[in-house]
């Protein structure tokens, strides 16, 4: 056989192999996070308050806490993201504070999440008095997911054909109405998925609240705005590092499955509708 | 007689938009000062020796070279471990599978991007670590390698993605040409796409370190969480520390306002300025292959 | 005087992008309630010259207009002058028919909403007025609350004028209106044109020399960074 053609199939062989080590190992955490946790779950586990160390009752309040801290995160953060990306796109006008700016995001994109945890504990906790408290959580967690929600959201007004804000000035609207009646509208699905993806990230995180916003055991509901919440996640750290009892191990497992069916879901919702969007751009 | 001024229109629109930026930028200002700021006590008592030292003690010596030593070996350890994964199958998706197939594969891949960290964590420490510690017959299975392991499977979607749309972004033309010159499919990405979208490439890694170096929560249960640099320093299956890991596991306790707060802020200077680094250079790569 | 005879006078004018002049010297005057056509080769800064009549061009960076430009007796570059009521006062067609992804109604009030003087104006009485001086209302008078996209490239771009008219301008610019429009629609938009210059001051940028001469009393060229009344060179 020519040899140029049999180097070529050597070749695609091994990329198949690559990939499918990839593919496979991938694989392979899906289904241990799955079967692992799908024993854990039960009405019970679900809608129960975790006793007996994390080895009895269910992660009620753990779901709660991390409801909690992402949605949060996310209101407090949509308003400034947005009004940032406004007043960048509509007010900004001299290039070098534009892009003094989009570095400022970008260089906030960087910063490693534990960092967050540090610096936001400093602002929030101290300064704030909140203490160790899901305020604090939240606040954390706004600042962490700021430049997910900006990017998102500044695509998508970048995007705006140029002929819907002409028509928009030419009929005169001042900026604040071309906001509401042209830029708003239609970024809207930027806002959507950059909020999507925002929530999925601050579900996600571990490193910045573990010790700003969380305690282990004894906590239900937040009554003031000083106190701690528990999370599905710190509840895992918890779980992972010190538990002894297997029936606390597989309690970890199914709080993990919950925890990535909720990430997935949010994640799938955004790439859908991008999906659809870009089917619409497309037409 | 035209000149415009810098902000021309003021209503209340611009005064909300405004108050917004000026939150997230002084919040971003303010982050990056503080981070300097307290991380001076620390800089002040042990001078540079605390970039150099070797011995942590809270309350009586700051070092933190074996960190940052962790930090570099688990990262260039993910890196080198994730390459030819990353790139293979970013070159088989890329160029070798049909539209459809690759759509699935991107999705999928942004789906397991946005795996949270403390499921690989448990993963890496109910598992993993079980299985580095009987598959090497070591006494403890959390080390250096288990942990660059467990980053590189952590960072091979957000390595691929990007490393993807590098190999895309290289026009079908330069395809159609290379091809008709009588060059096979493979020889045209080898020798014709492949070094085009070098820069993208190479973005697309500097990316994935920055995150891996970033990460915290999967590393710190993993890596074994000893402060020091192994005997001989390229003993990978030793336990070792890394910057994110230590600053995780003591920050609980040093809350507040003394030397050893002040020293974990200042390890996380320290990361930030690598990761910094790293991803700057990324996405200056990444722009520069567009 | 001159203020009763002419809607726009241009002295001196200079419209450059960068510091590269598109327009130099430029002095003309265009009279009230008649069509004026603005014709020159393609490149020539037609299109810049109309946009700066409404201050379109204020938001693309690096472009600088000096000279006096007076339109409806006020310097339209004093920092006095109020951007947003001048563009309500001077409305713009566009070249590409461009309807919001909403409604027909919706579109028609899309300017109105904003505005209207409080004291409820009736706005479906005045969308209908804007649509019937648009040639538009018989033939969507039933579909009002469909989605703007049905409509033919001619009748978005009736449903254009309407829009602008809504917010009863008293100076209407036109660029290039019909060139993307098949022969039937242009010439619905032609008779459109003759049917407003009664109430409206219209100016017109065309390429077709014939169109300019069937619906413009007055002529402006524009060639070479100068602008000339007629008679024109224009080949």
């Amino acid at each position: 056989m020519n040899p140029r053609l049999w180097k070529e199939r050597a070749t695609i062989l091994i990329l198949y192999g690559l990939t499918g080590c990839g593919c496979l190992v991938l694989a392979v955490i899906l289904t241990t996070v799955i079967m692992k946790g799908a024993p854990a779950l039960s009405g019970e586990f679900l809608f129960e308050e975790s006793r007996n160390f994390g080895s009895e009752g269910g992660i009620f309040y753990q779901m709660i806490g991390t409801l909690i801290l992402m949605a949060g995160a996310a209101i407090v953060c949509l308003p400034v993201a947005l009004g940032s990306v406004l007043f960048q796109t509509e007010f900004l006008h001299s290039p070098p504070l534009k892009k003094m700016f989009r570095f400022l995001i970008y260089s906030l994109n960087a910063v490693p999440t534990i960092i967050f945890g540090l610096i936001g504990y400093l602002f929030f906790g101290v300064l704030l008095d909140a203490g160790v408290s899901w305020v604090t959580g939240v606040l954390i967690l706004a600042v962490m997911i700021l430049p997910t929600l900006h990017v998102s959201i500044h695509e998508a007004v970048e995007s705006i054909p140029d002929h819907y804000r002409e028509a928009g000035l030419a009929l005169g609207l001042s900026p604040g109405q071309q906001m509401r009646a042209v830029i708003l509208p239609q970024s809207m699905y930027g806002m959507v998925t950059g909020t999507l993806l925002g929530l999925a990230r601050a579900a996600g995180e571990t490193a910045a609240i573990m010790f700003t916003a969380t305690a282990f055991s004894g906590v239900q509901l937040p009554q003031s705005w000083t106190e701690p919440v528990t999370t599905l996640q710190t509840h895992i750290l918890v779980l992972a590092q010190e538990a002894t009892n297997p029936k606390a191990l597989t309690h970890a497992w199914g709080a993990g499955l919950v925890l990535l069916t909720l990430v997935f879901i949010l994640i799938s919702v955004t790439l859908w509708i991008r999906s659809g969007m870009e089917m619409e751009a497309e037409r | 007689m035209n000149k415009q001024p810098l902000f021309p229109e003021r209503g209340p629109a611009f005064w909300l938009t405004g108050l917004a930026a000026a939150i997230s930028a002084g919040t971003i200002g303010l982050l990056f000062v503080s981070l300097v700021v307290e991380s001076v006590p620390v800089f002040k008592s042990e001078g540079v020796s605390f970039l150099w030292g070797t011995d942590w003690f809270a309350g009586e010596v700051y070092g933190a070279l074996p960190m940052i030593y962790g930090s570099l070996m688990v990262t260039g350890l993910a890196v080198v471990m994730v390459l030819p994964f990353a790139l293979g199958s970013a070159i088989l998706t890329s160029e070798f599978l049909s539209g459809r197939v690759r759509l699935v594969v991107k999705a999928a891949m942004e789906l397991l991007a946005g795996v949270p960290g403390i499921l690989y964590g448990l993963m890496g420490i109910a598992l993993l670590a079980v299985w580095v510690r009987d598959l090497f017959g070591l006494i403890d299975g959390n080390t250096l390698f288990t942990a660059g392991l467990l980053l590189a499977v952590m960072i091979l979607p957000t390595v691929m993605t990007l490393a993807e749309d590098a190999l895309r972004a290289v026009p079908g033309e330069t395809r159609d040409t290379a091809l008709s010159q009588g060059l096979t499919r493979m020889e045209t990405v080898m020798q014709v796409v492949v070094p085009q979208a070098l820069p993208g490439l190479a973005g697309a890694v500097f990316l994935g370190l920055g995150r891996a170096m970033g990460e915290t929560i999967a590393v710190m249960l993993v890596i074994g969480g000893i402060d020091r640099i192994p005997q001989p320093w390229f003993d990978l299956f030793a336990s070792g520390q890394n910057i994110p890991s230590k600053i995780g596991r003591e920050a609980a306790e040093a809350l507040g306002f003394d030397l050893q707060w002040s020293a974990l802020i200042a390890l996380g200077l320290v990361l930030f300025v690598m990761v910094m680094t790293l991803t700057t250079a990324g996405h200056f790569l990444l722009r520069k292959a567009r | 005087m001159t203020e009763n005879v002419y809607a726009i006078q241009l002295e001196n004018v200079r419209l450059s992008y960068s510091g590269k002049a598109v327009i130099d010297g430029a002095s003309c005057a265009i009279r009230k309630n008649a069509v004026t056509a603005v014709v020159g080769p393609s490149g020539s800064g037609k299109s810049t010259l109309l946009r700066t009549l409404c201050r379109m061009n204020d938001r693309i960076p690096g472009f600088r207009a000096e000279g006096s430009v007076r339109v409806l007796g006020r310097d339209i570059h004093d920092p006095g002058i109020n951007v947003y009521e001048l563009r309500k006062r001077v409305g713009m067609v566009f070249q590409k028919p461009c309807v919001f992804p909403k409604s027909i109604y919706e579109n028609v009030v899309f300017g109105l909403r904003f505005h209207a003087s409080p004291n409820g104006e009736n706005f479906s009485e005045r969308a209908e007025r804007a649509l019937r001086d648009a040639f538009l209302w018989d033939e969507v008078k039933d579909r009002l609350d469909q989605p703007a996209h049905i409509l033919s490239q001619g009748q978005q771009q009736r449903l254009a004028m309407a829009r602008t008219l809504a917010v009863d301008p008293e100076i209407l610019l036109m660029d290039e209106p019909t060139s993307a429009l098949d022969s039937k629609s242009a010439n619905a938009i032609e008779d459109l044109i003759l049917s407003l210059k009664e109430h409206h001051t219209i100016v017109l940028v065309t390429h077709h020399v014939e169109q300019a001469e069937r619906v413009a009393e007055d002529l402006i060229c524009v060639d070479d960074q100068t602008v000339c009344h007629k008679p024109c060179q224009y080949p």
